[in-house]
């Protein structure tokens, strides 16, 4: 049998996918496909039965058990919803990559024979996440990949789900879940508080407050473990990259800000034509920045309640605990910046496919600032535009176009503002003039 | 169709949904006690929303409230607990919101006992223990109680049970926002409230002895004050209305020249910066008698719409109007310029009626429910027919535009599948005041002039029982853009829920889409013209 080394072995897989898609051609997903649904469903179905029998078998407690179970076939029906309706998508290349990553894993780590039956999901998505749900899956977000740097980032992301999984603590959280519900401590403090004549709901508050500090403490280390599981999982596959997983906790904190925005000229060079001048007050307005919004923390403490711990901390306690020394970053592959500049544009149908017409055009745009002649990109205008008004027409653009909110960027809430403030006859003459773009 | 008369938003007090604890939740999070919109200070456009929960009851007579302010795209500005003493009246009572008013970065909210026992009409309810605070809309920061006596501001830091007996609360003053940076306070009366008599007679007794009547300004400081009821003279005083410049007191009389508020026909109207009397409208015409409808203000004038009723008709009553009359007063001077007629018959020959009182054979009459005034002196009237009987019904919305001397210009009738009020005999006025009818609102959908005006229709065929068993309700939605009118359609009624429309920012509706399967939603949705 020929072996391959650790390294060589990812370095083969890109430069096969080199070869096998030039700069010139488009990496696009197919949106329809109804094969790789029905095969994954039915998987996805295979594996959930197996779990029902284990959560038979390992939780005493009969309520808890049958709670767990009800809970966890609501959570597979939603998931084959998502299957079905077409949200995990498969193209090629983007599958030779997540195996290439996936088989260096399993066979640098024999110890945990289960990596190897792991299934990486591609999915549309509307930001940069990944997933594990237990079930041996792993599911990486379309817009994930656009935003990390290079392959081994993306390994590590991997590992890190991987680790969740092999930890099972998607499943743990769930049994963890339904005992504290039928917890005779709670039940018994509740039924006290319930009694009380005064200052009733200060008490539950803080009763309250424990117990969801509690889980959000526990998700916190579920994080660490998985870190650092991850971290030994991604080592043995790439002992000398070691950095980059310090490098891919750090840039977590960045992995949401926006890099780049949509100017007046930007709206004026689409939308301005002879038919419909461009009118700069639709861009124009003081709809967030006018309103000064209160940041103190008021109920919650904004930290006791995050679900992970902050990636800064996180990637210290990894470059600590491992003693990882600090490296230069390493460039992408040819193969991965391709998939990386695919992700961008197969982004926008994306979003589309997922209904969220607004965030699609909005990418769309950017898009089009930067390669304004992308044939393939170009179409969205029209078609989002054309579903953003079917909303409007049915008083539904809500659920379509995020609302403006001091959340979002300056330039997304303009983005906003502008769709949302369009008269009729405005928006059909924008739809008309995006044909001809 | 009666919509929610309070805007019930899906804002939770806590963030985190946690089943397993659901009870704890429940315990701790709020109960939604009222919500109004925050309008902008000149009342043009919404600003945001105040919503105010009851969170604990932390002693026999005092609570723990949350208060949480929204933004006009429904996102949290800011949040905040305090405690809140309440009186007992009649045994059981509670806090209730009086009033909310933003001038510049400050709101300010006024709080009442509201009587649950129902004795006390709303608006006196409202001078049981009237009381407000202020948040600070740059720091965030609540203020303690604020009170008013003698027209003048008093903090009250630490609230005790004894502070909350009626002997102790009954100077305070009502607190009146006006529609600009000013307040209203009536006062110079030792009569507060008694518990038990009769209402009104108690209302007239405490508004004809009050002596002063005194504006504030956002500091609540005095601006200026007249001296009220002097010299034998008995009126009793309200804020009527106000614009950026002017502010209009209604008088009404007492004893046996007492009348209705809409019959009572004085109105002062005073220059809200400087406290000078402009002028005094009245009923000066000599054929007619008039009854306050509608005010509203252009950029030099006043212009009222009253009903008209034959000169001899001592008591008003909604089916013997023979039309509106439209008063144009300057701001300048307070003398009226121009007035205008539009009796039943100058609605011909789009609407015929069989006699002077505007009823239609076979058919109903008709109320104005709103005049609009446009940008080009024309004027959108909207009314609603109805038909006053043993079983009144509500019937068509009708949509006419009016040039500045009141002849239509533009007729529209939209029918809708008329409701019968089983073995309710109304009164057209009643059923506009009450919320029986189908008009909702009307409001500027920019600043070019463009107006929206909203109603409601129960489409559903058939039975009175039917109809109320199985409704199929629609947001009728008419669209005045550059001149022209447009007719839109929303279902309300959905197959396994229910959307309920309240007032948003101008160009929009807020919608609140409740399911059976629970999955609840609040769109802010942009107006389609």
């Amino acid at each position: 049998m020929f072996h391959l080394s650790k390294n060589s072995f990812l370095g083969i897989v890109f430069i096969f996918l080199f070869q096998l898609v030039s700069a010139q051609e488009l990496i696009l997903i197919d949106t329809a496909n109804h094969k790789y649904r029905k095969s994954l469903s039915a998987l996805y179905k295979k594996r959930v039965s197996v779990q029902e029998n284990v959560f038979n078998q390992s939780i005493s407690d009969r309520r808890v058990r049958k709670e767990v179970i009800d809970a966890y076939q609501e959570i597979a029906e939603e998931f084959i919803d998502g299957i079905e309706s077409g949200n995990f998508v498969y193209e090629e290349n983007y599958n030779q990559l997540f195996e290439g990553i996936l088989n260096q894993l399993a066979s640098a780590n024999p110890q945990y024979n289960t990596i190897g039956d792991t299934k990486i999901l591609l999915s549309y998505g509307a930001q940069p996440n990944a997933y594990a749900i237990g079930n041996e899956i792993v599911v990486i977000y379309l817009p994930l990949i656009k935003q990390l740097r290079n392959e081994y980032e993306l390994a590590f992301v991997i590992s890190h789900e991987i680790a969740h999984n092999l930890l099972n603590h998607s499943y743990n959280r769930l049994v963890n879940h339904f005992e504290l519900k039928h917890s005779k401590e709670i039940k018994k403090q509740t039924r006290n508080i319930n009694r009380k004549r005064y200052n009733k709901a200060e008490q539950a508050r803080g009763l309250y407050r424990e117990i969801v500090y509690g889980t959000t403490k526990s998700r916190r280390e579920h994080e660490r473990q998985a870190d650092s599981l991850g971290f030994v999982l991604f080592n043995n596959a790439f002992p000398d990259k070691q950095y980059e997983v310090v490098r891919s906790l750090e840039f977590l904190n960045e992995i949401d800000k926006e890099t780049d925005s949509l100017l007046v000229q930007d709206y004026k060079r689409f939308f301005d034509s002879e038919n419909l001048q461009f009118k700069n007050e639709w861009v124009q307005n003081e709809e967030i920045s006018r309103y000064n919004y209160d940041q103190t923390q008021k109920f919650w403490l904004i930290d006791s309640l995050k679900t992970h711990p902050d990636s800064e901390i996180r990637a210290r306690q990894v470059q600590t605990h491992f003693n990882i020394e600090e490296k230069e970053p390493i460039r992408a592959s040819e193969t991965f910046k391709m998939l990386k500049e695919a992700s961008e544009y197969n982004e926008i149908p994306g979003l589309y496919a997922l209904e969220e017409y607004g965030r699609s055009l909005y990418r769309t745009l950017l898009f089009l600032k930067k390669e304004p002649n992308h044939p393939y990109v170009k179409q969205f205008v029209y078609k989002n535009l054309v579903k953003l008004q079917d909303a409007r027409n049915s008083y539904t653009l809500d659920r379509y176009l995020d609302g403006l909110s001091p959340r979002h960027s300056d330039s997304y809430n303009t983005f906003l503002y502008f769709i949302r403030n369009l008269r009729r006859s405005e928006m059909n003459a924008l739809i008309d003039y995006s044909q001809t773009l | 169709m009666k919509f929610f008369s309070t805007l019930i938003l899906c804002f939770f007090v806590t963030t985190v949904s946690f089943s397993q604890v659901q009870k704890l939740q429940q315990l701790s999070s709020g109960e939604l006690i009222s919500s109004r919109i925050i309008y902008e200070e000149n009342h043009r456009d919404v600003f945001g929303y105040f919503l105010l929960y009851k969170i604990d009851k932390t002693s026999s007579a005092f609570y723990e409230l949350e208060y949480v302010v929204l933004d006009k795209n429904i996102n949290k500005i800011t949040s905040g607990v305090f405690n809140q003493g309440v009186s007992s009246h009649l045994g059981r009572s509670g806090p209730y919101v009086s009033f909310v008013k933003k001038i510049d970065e400050m709101i300010y909210f006024g709080m009442y006992d509201y009587d649950f026992i129902g004795y006390f009409s709303d608006y006196i309810s409202q001078h049981l223990n009237p009381r407000f605070r202020t948040i600070n809309l740059n720091d965030f920061s609540i203020s303690p109680e604020i009170i008013i006596k003698d027209s003048k501001v008093v903090e009250n830091e630490n609230v005790e049970r004894e502070d909350l007996r009626r002997r102790n609360n009954k100077d305070n003053q009502m607190l009146y926002p006006t529609k600009n940076d000013y307040f209203v306070v009536f006062g110079g009366t030792d009569r507060g409230y008694r518990h038990l008599g009769n209402a009104r007679a108690q209302l007239e007794r405490f508004k004809s002895s009050e002596r002063k009547m005194t504006v504030l300004d956002k500091n609540l400081q005095e601006v200026w004050s007249v001296d009220i009821n002097k010299d034998k003279e008995k009126f009793e005083h309200y804020y009527f209305d106000s614009d950026q410049h002017m502010l209009i007191i209604q008088k009404v009389g007492v004893g046996r020249k007492r009348s209705s508020l809409m019959e009572a026909f004085h109105y002062d109207i005073y220059d809200i910066h400087t406290g000078k009397l402009i002028g005094t409208m009245t009923n000066t015409d000599p054929n007619y008698t008039w009854a306050h409808n509608q005010i509203y203000y252009t950029d030099d004038e006043i212009v009222f719409f009253c009903f008209l009723r034959p000169k001899k008709m001592k008591k008003f009553n909604s089916e013997k109007t023979l039309g509106y009359v439209k008063v144009v007063l300057d701001k300048a001077t307070g003398k009226e310029t121009k007035r205008d007629y539009l009796l039943w018959e100058n609605l011909q020959p789009h609407l015929t009626f069989s006699n002077k009182y505007g009823m239609k054979k076979r058919y109903g009459q008709l109320i104005a429910q709103e005049f609009i005034p446009l940008n080009n002196g024309n004027i959108i009237g909207v009314f609603e027919g109805y038909k006053f009987s043993k079983n009144s019904e509500i019937l068509d919305i009708f949509i006419m535009e009016f040039d500045p001397n009141m002849k239509v210009k533009y007729f529209n009738k939209i029918e809708k599948i008329k409701t019968k009020l089983r073995n309710a005999k109304f009164s057209g006025y009643y059923l506009k005041q009450n919320g029986y009818m189908d008009y909702y609102y009307s409001q500027p959908l920019d600043d070019d002039g463009n107006h929206v005006i909203l109603f409601s229709n129960n489409e559903r065929e058939g039975s009175r029982h039917a109809r109320r068993r199985k409704p199929d309700w629609s947001l009728g939605i008419v669209t005045y853009v550059d001149g022209a009118y447009n007719y839109d359609k929303l279902q309300l009624t959905k197959e396994d829920g229910m959307v309920l429309p309240f007032k948003a920012k101008n160009g929009f509706i807020l919608l609140s889409e409740f399911s059976e399967s629970g999955n609840n939603e609040l769109r802010l949705e942009r107006i389609n013209y």
